[in-house]
């Protein structure tokens, strides 16, 4: 389609989509960052005394990574839901409204939860500097985190799937029915 | 049965074969001792009756032990200054134990002469500390004396005027502002700012200047104070008649000559680096004599008797009564059940096919002695959530040969090969989930990369069931369904150590009744969102409400009065108390949905790293090696990070959902006394 000439409506559509998957992925990668730099700053101090830890801490310090990767996800998702890969898109102002602020919703849920799994992470790796014995149940606690991260990848997954698919997207309820079927 | 029967077990001998005794239980490595004085220290031996001949302890000394442990490590330390072991990546992300086969033991406690090598060490140690020292008094003379390195006359010239004072030091800008406004110290001194240094180094205090300051020497103590106010630091010259310069140059020469020194140290050292390894089979040597010392602490002495108490697993008690029938003949060995409030140690013996998955339990926390070992349950259903989070048939493929490799290299470390054998039982259980749920590189396999019709892409949509991601509701409803079979079985391994206890009021109440209630509420929330059919709706109903019934009835049976009993039963329904609650089974249940995110997560990735090389594929002549170099490079990156979510969410659906529901790990290991240990193991020949 020629953007120039094109409907106008469905340029703002496209436009507004796009601009979800950017908060999406920029708050999960921008949280990702500050988590993991939270967890290295606290396994540096530890492996500095304790070299041995490396291999353990190493997982510890790689938790609070997903969440960026999880706004990749969505990002990649309104990409291809939305046909901006294939080229042929064709969004309706109002889905792009909705995958706006699905995306910066997404995308908070993703900032905190990195941040504060950095925080688990920092927590655990002192746990384990002291108790390398407890190192299962210290990556348990960022994990837990994590759920929240999980939960909101999830959600958004399907609110992109059901909006840009009008054949089974427009009642949940209908749809869930005509599965159970 | 999992976890190993254990016995106490209670040794005498006489006094004089005790050390023998306790050495050779060291090298059986078969019992855990306990203290002995526990159960016999207010035992006063009969015969003899008087207080002195009460039981005692033996007065063990470490001090052998330690003496050799120090004399080792001073010579691996100063190794490691010149040396440093080098290690790769990946050694460094799993440190293995030592390996000592026993002829090298052997060889190295009777061969290798500690004492001559810890002699040269020890004075190359000395040298080297010595000659540290000395250059770091050097590099401090030399960073004092180099500002001054242009006074153009000899320091000696004015070394001791009569009447006057002149002092060289530097001090911060600011400070010179601060003499100047003192109208007293303005009075008394003089000071002059020198000429800014001119050398190559940069100046180490910031905006520090220069002065040189005179003053007459009956006002020394007021001009000092004056000074010190201001942030002076005087720097003594040399005291040498010489110009700085010269001066310099020969602290120059000094330092030189230490570096030689420090070379030459280096090359004496370096004749020490083929003894690192017999350095390190003494060291583990002397710590696990060191234990067998410290483990003497726990026996006790009479007069006549020596006294060994400890916990053994049933099955070694044979070996333990032979080697003693053999070598202690006039030893005697009494085996008892443990009593019912002892602590006592567990062991897990599994099947090889069960034994990986320990690894878990080991993290967790290991069963109660008198409970029962999950491992066994947990064997379906964490490879099944490994296999549905990672979901790809390739990087099972690749997971399967990688752990394949591990085990190859790995086989006497016994730890780290069964959790190699853990991660290939996931890359089998990957493979099957990643062809049902048709994914192969992402989507590589698909004709846009690989060609119409080629020979994967027809395997593939042969295997494929369905795809998460054109239908994600109906994978997340199995997710969840998945889910809710899992939080079932977790209550029926509720009931069943329930059981094994012979808690029947515990099994009913609080894992029945709870396997009643739930297949009943969710036939009813089921209701809410997809048709049911009335008469399994009214089945639902009326199971649902026998359920609650019995909860309400049951749940509050610890509480005091008909009230507060329904009340307890009441609220334990919706789940703040009570053993499990409907709004803890939907938020455990709902966890499960991570399985639908996570084996999305990783197609998602793969696909978007394909549909980056594809985009880089027209690029002419060097399109198709970046699409392979993207493919390779990102696949990787893929497979570690997703790896590592697919274990840590596996672990943790079963360590907080399932475990939850009827385990609580935390007794303590079986550790018995022998030479192995975190850090060295002693390799057994067959």
């Amino acid at each position: 389609m020629d953007p120039i000439g094109g409907d106008i409506a469905i340029e703002i559509g496209r436009g507004l989509a796009i601009a979800g998957a950017g908060l999406a992925v920029g708050l999960g990668c921008a949280g990702s960052g500050k988590g993991i730099g939270v967890a290295s700053q606290a396994a540096a101090g530890v492996i500095s005394e304790k070299p041995d830890l490396f291999g353990q801490l190493l997982v510890m310090i790689a938790l609070p990574g997903t969440q960026g990767f999880y706004g990749f996800i969505t990002a990649i998702m309104i990409f291809m839901r939305t046909g901006l890969i294939s080229g042929t898109m064709t969004v309706a102002p109002s889905t792009g409204v909705a995958l706006l602020f699905m995306g910066l919703g997404v995308g908070i849920a993703l900032y905190a939860s990195a941040v504060w799994q950095g925080e688990a992470s920092a927590a655990g790796i002192s746990l384990v500097a002291r108790r390398p014995e407890e190192s299962g149940r210290a990556i348990l606690f960022p994990a837990m985190v994590e759920t929240y991260a999980v939960v909101a990848l999830l959600a958004g997954i399907l609110v992109i799937t059901w909006t840009t698919n009008s054949a089974e997207g427009t009642n949940v309820l209908e749809y869930l029915g005509t599965i159970a079927k | 049965m999992a976890i190993d029967s254990m016995k106490k077990v209670t040794i005498l001998c006489q006094v004089t074969a005790a050390q023998r005794l306790i050495k050779t239980v060291h090298g059986l490595s078969l019992v855990e001792l306990t203290d002995a004085m526990a159960q016999y220290g207010g035992v006063t031996p009969p015969a003899h009756g008087d207080a002195g001949d009460a039981f005692r302890r033996d007065e063990v000394s470490s001090e052998e032990c330690d003496r050799h442990l120090a004399k080792a490590n001073l010579i691996l330390g100063l190794l490691d200054v010149f040396f440093p072991e080098k290690q790769g990546f990946i050694a460094g992300l799993a440190p293995v134990p030592l390996a000592i086969e026993p002829e090298e033991l052997d060889h190295a406690i009777h061969q290798f002469d500690l004492d001559s090598q810890y002699a040269v060490a020890v004075e190359l140690d000395e040298v080297y500390r010595r000659t540290e020292r000395t250059i770091s008094e050097v590099e401090a003379q030399l960073k004092d004396l180099i500002p001054f390195a242009d006074l153009p006359f000899n320091v000696g010239d004015m070394a001791k005027p009569q009447r006057t004072r002149i002092l060289f030091g530097s001090m911060p800008a600011k400070g010179l502002d601060v003499l100047e406004q003192d109208s007293e110290a303005s009075q008394l001194l003089a000071w002059e700012k020198m000429a800014p240094v001119q050398t190559a180094g940069k100046s180490s205090k910031g905006d520090a200047v220069r002065v040189l300051v005179a003053y007459q020497r009956e006002n020394e103590s007021a001009v000092r104070a004056a000074l010190a106010s201001a942030g002076f630091e005087e720097i003594l010259l040399p005291a040498a008649s010489a110009r700085v310069a010269d001066r310099i140059s020969e602290l120059q020469g000094d330092l030189d000559e230490a570096q030689g020194h420090v070379r030459d140290i280096e090359s004496k050292v370096k004749a020490f680096e083929d003894c690192r390894r017999p350095l390190k089979v003494l060291r583990a040597f002397w710590e696990s004599k060191k234990t067998l010392y410290q483990a003497r602490a726990n026996a006790v002495n009479g007069k006549w008797v020596h006294i060994l108490t400890g916990y053994i697993r049933e099955k070694d008690v044979e070996q333990l009564d032979e080697m003693l029938k053999r070598d202690f003949p006039t030893a005697s060995m009494q085996v008892e059940d443990p009593a019912a409030d002892d602590d006592v140690p567990v062991s897990i013996s599994l099947p090889p096919l069960v034994r990986p998955i320990q690894m878990l339990i080991n993290l967790y926390g290991l069963p109660n002695y008198r409970s029962f070992d999950p491992s066994p349950f947990m064997v379906v259903n964490f490879y099944l959530f490994f296999g549905i989070c990672f979901s790809d048939m390739a990087y099972g493929i690749m997971l399967v040969a990688l752990s394949w490799y591990i085990m190859s290299k790995t086989r006497q470390y016994e730890s780290l090969y069964n959790f190699a054998k853990l991660l290939l039982f996931c890359g089998f259980s990957t493979i099957i989930f990643g062809g049902l749920l048709g994914s192969f590189f992402g989507d590589l396999y698909t004709a846009q990369y690989m060609g119409e019709n080629n020979l994967l892409l027809r395997f593939m949509s042969t295997v494929r069931v369905i795809d998460p991601l054109e239908k994600p509701v109906v994978v997340l409803v199995m997710a969840l369904f998945i889910g809710m079979m899992n939080q079932f079985y977790g209550i029926a391994l509720k009931i069943y150590g329930a059981l094994r206890r012979g808690d029947k009021a515990e099994a009913i109440c609080d894992g029945l009744t709870w396997l009643v209630i739930l297949p009943g509420f969710v036939v009813l929330i089921s209701s809410a969102f997809v048709p049911v059919p009335k008469a399994l709706l009214n089945v639902g109903l009326v199971v649902f409400f026998i359920g609650a019934a019995a909860l309400v009835l049951t749940q509050g049976r610890a509480s005091k009065g008909i009230v507060g009993k329904v009340m307890t039963g009441l609220i334990s329904l919706y789940g703040v108390v009570g053993t499990y609650g409907l709004t803890a089974f939907i938020g455990d249940t709902m966890s499960y949905c991570r399985l639908l995110a996570l084996g999305l997560t990783t197609s998602i990735i793969g696909i978007s790293f394909n549909m980056i090389a594809g985009l880089l594929r027209p690029v002419p002549v060097a399109g198709i090696v970046l699409f392979i170099l993207v493919v390779i490079v990102g696949h990787l990156f893929n497979f570690a990070i997703s790896v590592l979510g697919a274990f840590v969410h596996s672990m943790r659906l079963i360590f907080v959902e399932w475990f939850g529901r009827f385990y609580s790990g935390g007794a303590k290991p079986f550790a018995p006394l022998g030479f192995n240990s975190r850090s060295a193991i002693l390799v057994k020949k067959n």
